[in-house]
């Protein structure tokens, strides 16, 4: 019995590695338990340093103010703005920090100031930022710093090699000749 | 009497020859930045997970010096081209370096890559001395969070592009540690540079 509960759990551990191993990084949505707000952000699959665009949907308030919670988990600071065409929905184009570490946050934030019945949640997973590497030459050099060397060296050297060639064949008409 | 004059000249004559082809051969490597010798390479297998200073958090990374060729430049964020190479800065921001955003930052365990042009059109750029560095070197990283990441060199290898080692210069290691890399391994007018020169390094410090 303890050996079939033992293996049922590392079976079950062994699946749960598996998934998180074949899933790339990805953002949930959502609303906060009974709120009506919710929130959007895109694409599934980030890294840090990527790009998401983010949606709001606030329109179940009135005169919704929405305010962003989350900061630290972007390089600047997340601009919501009313969507034309859409009242209540909101939206915001958002860098990931370079520096942000992988593993789980949650990011929040509320419709209208105050309200703590109006807020949202979204879980971000970051992958691990190693998981994607160059490969290949890097290509940082196009010859602009090649010059013909230096010619006073070169020049010395092109002498002593020829005054050697002279210094040998004199040497060897001076034994020839007598 | 007669042997006497002529052993000066015996010598003579090779030591010239000699003497010339040093001083041409330095001459013409004169016009080519600096490649690494011998004596700095090592080969695969101790250049990765070397343990050193203990890890730091993360933190984009904004300048990189290095003092034994008096670097001191600005790092921007890279990324990859369509065919998955680093892309480096753009050529006419001679003096700027640039680190690959999406890997390790440096200072975290895993290799951080930095890359910056040798030269451009208009001549030597930010990188021209890499060649020239020795094991032992330090390099270092300043970060945002105001920390430096201190680096020193364990190896100064090149390769040609064709036998470019992905795993070794990319591939995850356990310890924070650095990839420097700019162009070089002999240029020709029809092919441009050969290879790259690849600096390794690990992080050494700030201890504690």
């Amino acid at each position: 019995m303890r050996h079939k509960t033992l293996s049922i759990a590392v079976i079950a551990g062994l699946a749960l590695l598996a998934v998180p191993a074949a899933a790339p990084a990805a953002f949930a949505s959502g609303s906060s338990g009974a709120s009506a707000a919710s929130v959007t952000v895109s694409p599934a699959a980030v890294h840090p340093g990527d790009t998401v665009q983010i949606q709001l949907d606030c329109s179940a308030y009135s005169s919704p103010k929405p305010t962003w919670g989350s900061q630290s988990e972007f390089s600047g600071p997340v601009d919501l703005r009313p969507m034309s065409g859409q009242p209540g929905f909101y939206s915001a184009s958002a860098e990931i920090s370079a520096s942000l570490g992988p593993g789980s946050y949650t990011l929040s934030g509320s419709c209208a100031a105050g309200d703590s019945s109006s807020s949202f949640q979204a879980d971000l997973t970051i992958s691990s930022s190693d998981g994607q590497m160059p490969s290949g030459p890097a290509h940082t050099g196009v010859g602009g710093s090649i010059t013909g060397g230096d010619l006073a060296q070169e020049a010395g050297g092109a002498a002593l090699v020829l005054a050697a060639g002279a210094l040998a064949l004199r040497h060897r008409r001076s034994r020839d000749g007598g | 009497m007669g042997a006497e004059p002529t052993r000066p000249r015996r010598v003579g004559a090779p030591l010239l020859l000699v003497l010339g082809l040093v001083l041409l051969g330095r001459g013409m490597a004169a016009g080519q930045p600096p490649q690494p010798s011998a004596a700095d390479a090592a080969a695969g297998s101790g250049l990765a997970d070397i343990p050193g200073a203990p890890p730091l958090p993360a933190s984009v990374p904004v300048r990189i010096r290095i003092p034994a060729i008096g670097v001191d430049a600005p790092l921007i964020g890279l990324g990859l081209d369509p065919e998955g190479h680093l892309a480096p800065p753009p050529p006419e921001r001679a003096g700027t370096a640039g680190w690959y955003a999406r890997g390790p930052a440096p200072g975290t365990p895993g290799p951080a890559v930095i890359a910056g042009h040798v030269d451009n059109a208009q001549g030597p750029a930010v990188f021209y001395g890499l060649g020239a560095l020795h094991t032992g070197d330090v390099l270092d990283i300043e970060r945002r969070d105001h920390r430096t990441a201190e680096f020193t060199v364990d190896a100064v290898n090149v390769y040609p592009d064709a036998h470019f080692p992905d795993r070794l210069v990319y591939g995850p290691t356990s310890y924070p540690e650095l990839r420097v890399i700019t162009c070089g391994g002999g240029y020709t007018k029809a092919t441009g540079y050969l290879g790259n020169v690849v600096v390794f390094a690990h992080l050494t410090g700030p201890l504690g």
